[in-house]
């Protein structure tokens, strides 16, 4: 049996492009909450975040043979979970619906009641935000990427990117206190 | 600012984001994104579409096993009617007659056929769709309903191959002795030899020539100073993929996306591969002489002979109206690709098509000729001659291994033609493992079983052991793509890591837990035998041929138990006695986990004549650029390292007594004598010239 758990990265990313579906769930279990939570605060609806998440995962899964290796899975994962929060929010899709009321509203999930007052606090903060301070905020703090790395994804000098980034929080912290 | 004005802001900024990180610490992820639901939902795909291609066979089923079996029969009385002619197939090629139409029904195994309309291709696609839809039903029977939703995922599979880079990969040159062309400069670690490839950075030894974000930047390197010359963009909703550089003509090779809006709302997207020419006859005013416009999203192009080729994916819109036929048919330059240009699956079903465009650099005011390949784009390989597009099928009907489909385009002077198609057991690791040689093609591939286990639980711990039967095999096909030799059954239970065909001589490496690089002897295709095989640990990824009776693997170490990785190694092997290949010399670069070689063969700076190759390795801590050499007495020696920050991807060129490293918008120049730093220029302060 193999040790999927012990596996380093490159090994599992190998097998995963060999459609071994252990191997790539292994790779997705090591980032799935940051995953979600990234899309959580992108697109600020929780079904919409799941909706990207999953689409994001069954577009790895199938392009996997496409991740190149100077990409890490994290990062691969997150520029294409970055891209359909994009288009979720380019195309008005239930965002503005959503406005204020950004739980679920059906029965998904059940026995999973989020903590509202804090989801509502942090929810308020990034709501400061404008799309872009989100992303460098997002891509920052649940993907752990650093202001050079953010600004080339979008094609912005990392300084742009820091100070952007330094703003942003700045007006997430009087939302918070 | 002083310091630790900087100092405290870094500090709050560090701790505002950990108390983001802290607030958002239990937040609840929906039960359908924990990773043992991800795996079972995965799962279940893998198997639907095993089901899938077991039905999309059914119908065919007994006349696709005859024509199987008459192939090869055909094969077998050939070989043994002109043994020992390594030119037996020159008939069988002439046989293979493109231009008919619409025979895919009736048609010998090996010949291509292009459709007789579009119906024929709207009929192929609606099949396909129905068995999505079939899918998506057993999905939501399942319980699983949205998530599953295939178009969207379809929609995000293309989305995403565009944004994440090099699709399948691509493809080829051989037995070059490195990249140095015997001029000045370096050009791209190619496929195969003499064909002429994309990168993300080019040189003419004038100019260096770099993609750097969403702008190609031009940069003088006459003198020990870099000076900034010109910088060139596309517009909006374009993505630049790669650049090509040849005489006096830049090619800016992108992917642009269109939006359909309806209702105020931007309801879809249709992908385009642009390719615009430049005159840089004055490097510092290129001047645009026109654009190729392609469906799909770019996979990658080739030039010979002053003609460039280049290659596109489109993948139909899902639910596409029969009378929306830009929905389903590729088009180039504004018209779609009459009917008896493409090329059809051998399946009846399909869902993707290889768009290939020609035209000329130095005149590109019209391509001069464009064909399409229909079914599932994979991987392709081009050789001196053709273009290979591949896919990998699972028919149970026909076989309980998964297969790679093989479809032939000959290219000339601009000119398009459909060959030949075919059939092998197994999967491609990569474009290093499809090779063509004296007309002859040769693969090796990874052969599994697809008769793959489903845990009840998506968590069961012994779920692999029924997925992880593998074997090996090498097959060699002629022109008509008729099979002529094969070795099946090697190395069980490992799979093809790496391969390099070099004349009558063919090198792979398996692994499973030691690296058994094995030599196979060509020089008779119907009689292809294994010659030598060579145990060692760890495993090569990359290999490439360093002067004569040298190959140079790029690779893993990896731990008695085959387990753990336990650094980058180089290894030199002597092959001037292919059935005694010995390892002549390694290295292991111990704090680093892996290199990007193996997935684009284009990231590596060889040059066997001034003895220097050169990569990025990954580490812990932080990326490495390495720069070896080579000697038989004192092994690999290190003569450069210099840490790399940041994202994506660096280059190494030389130019003239000097050595170039590109990473993200930085250029550092060395001396190629002893890597002395020169100069060093951050790209950017120049405003792209103008769009029409």
């Amino acid at each position: 049996m193999y040790d999927y758990e012990n596996s380093p990265e490159p090994e599992l990313i190998r097998r995963a492009k060999r459609g071994d579906v252990k191997a790539f769930s292994q790779l997705y279990a090591r980032i799935y909450k940051d995953l979600y939570k990234f899309a959580l605060y992108m697109t600020r609806h929780t079904q919409d975040a799941e909706d990207a998440v999953s689409e994001t995962i069954l577009s790895a899964y199938e392009n996997i043979s496409s991740l190149r290796k100077e990409d890490s899975f994290r990062s691969w994962m997150f520029t294409i979970l970055n891209n359909r929060c994009k288009r979720m929010l380019r195309t008005g899709r239930k965002e503005t619906l959503q406005q204020d009321d950004g739980f679920p509203s059906g029965s998904r999930q059940e026995g999973h009641e989020p903590d509202y007052a804090q989801w509502h606090d942090v929810r308020r903060a990034f709501g400061e935000l404008d799309e872009e301070e989100r992303m460098i905020v997002a891509f920052s703090v649940f993907g752990g990427y650093r202001s050079e790395e953010i600004g080339q994804m979008l094609d912005k000098n990392a300084a742009t990117v820091r100070s952007k980034k330094c703003r942003a929080l700045e007006k997430m912290r009087s939302a918070l206190i | 600012m002083d310091k630790n004005e900087n100092r405290n802001i870094d500090e709050r900024e560090a701790a505002m984001e950990e108390k983001l990180r802290d607030l958002t610490g239990d937040t609840q992820i929906p039960p359908s994104l924990e990773p043992g639901a991800v795996e079972k939902m995965l799962q279940e795909k893998k198997k639907e579409k095993a089901k899938k291609y077991r039905w999309r066979y059914a119908g065919i089923a007994a006349a696709a096993c005859l024509c199987l079996v008459v192939g090869v029969t055909a094969a077998v009385t050939q070989r043994a009617g002109s043994s020992g002619d390594p030119h037996l197939s020159g008939s069988a090629q002439a046989d293979a007659d493109s231009g008919e139409t619409g025979s895919s029904d009736s048609g010998g195994m090996s010949r291509i056929a292009s459709a007789k309309d579009y119906d024929q291709i709207y009929a192929y696609l609606q099949a396909n769709q129905k068995q999505l839809e079939k899918q998506a039903r057993m999905y939501s029977d399942d319980g699983a309903s949205d998530t599953m939703d295939l178009a969207a995922a379809n929609s995000a599979s293309q989305e995403s191959t565009a944004d994440t880079g090099s699709f399948g990969s691509a493809v080829s040159p051989d037995e070059s002795a490195g990249s140095s062309t015997g001029s000045g400069y370096s050009d791209t670690n190619v496929r195969e030899e003499g064909i002429g490839e994309a990168d993300m950075v080019k040189t003419d030894g004038e100019n260096l020539y770099i993609l750097n974000g969403k702008k190609v930047e031009i940069v003088s390197i006459a003198s020990d100073d870099m000076q900034e010359l010109a910088a060139i963009t596309v517009d909006e909703d374009s993505y630049i993929r790669e650049l090509y550089v040849e005489g006096s003509r830049l090619a800016v090779l992108y992917t642009r996306s269109e939006y359909t809006k309806e209702d105020g709302f931007e309801i879809r997207s249709r992908d385009y591969t642009c390719t615009d020419v430049y005159d840089i006859t004055d490097a510092s005013a290129p001047v645009k002489l026109n654009t190729i416009t392609q469906s799909g999203f770019y996979n990658t192009m080739r030039v010979k002979d002053g003609y460039a080729y280049v290659l596109s994916s489109f993948q139909v819109e899902q639910a596409a109206p029969r009378d929306d036929i830009g929905a389903y048919v590729p088009s180039v330059q504004g018209s779609t690709l009459d009917a008896d240009r493409i090329y059809m699956p051998e399946s009846q079903m399909g869902s993707e098509y290889t768009v290939i465009t020609a035209f000329s650099l130095a005149e590109p005011q019209e391509q001069t000729d464009s064909r399409a390949v229909f079914g599932n784009a994979g991987l392709c390989y081009v050789s001196g001659t053709s273009i290979y597009v591949t896919e990998a099928c699972y028919d149970e009907a026909q076989a309980d291994v998964t297969q790679t489909a093989i479809r032939k385009v000959s290219y000339q002077d601009g000119q398009l033609e459909g060959v030949a198609q075919a059939k092998v057991d197994g999967t491609l690791n990569d474009s290093f493992s499809i090779d063509e040689y004296n007309g002859y093609l040769r693969l090796v591939t990874t052969v599994e079983s697809g008769n793959i286990a489903v845990p009840i639980n998506g968590l069961s711990a012994d779920s692999t052991e029924e997925e992880d039967v593998s074997t090996n095999s090498l097959y060699v096909l002629d022109e008509a793509l008729e099979l002529t030799g094969e070795i099946t059954d090697l190395a069980k239970d490992e799979r093809v890591y790496s391969a390099r065909f070099l004349g009558d001589t063919g090198y792979f490496v398996t692994f499973r837990q030691i690296d058994p690089l094995f030599s196979v002897d060509l020089s008779n295709p119907a009689e292809p035998k294994i010659i030598g095989e060579l145990k060692i640990p760890g495993f090569s990824e990359y290999l490439h041929p360093y002067g004569e009776g040298q190959l140079l693997g790029i690779g893993m170490d990896v731990d008695e138990e085959g387990v753990t990785t336990e650094g980058v190694k180089l290894s030199m092997f002597n092959i001037s006695d292919p059935s005694n290949v010995t390892e002549a010399s390694k290295l292991v670069l111990e704090n680093m986990y892996g290199t990007d070689v193996a997935y684009n063969y284009k990231s590596v700076f060889v040059d066997v004549e001034k003895n220097l190759f050169g990569f990025r390795a990954y580490g812990s801590q932080s990326d490495v650029y390495y720069i070896f050499s080579y000697d038989a007495a004192e092994g690999f020696k290190e003569v450069f390292s210099r840490e790399q920050t940041g994202y994506g991807e660096t280059r190494g060129l030389y130019a003239g007594e000097k050595f170039y490293l590109i990473a993200g918008n930085t250029i550092e120049s060395y001396t190629l004598a002893g890597f002395e730093k020169i100069d060093d220029i951050v790209l950017g302060s120049i405003e792209p010239i103008a769009m029409e």
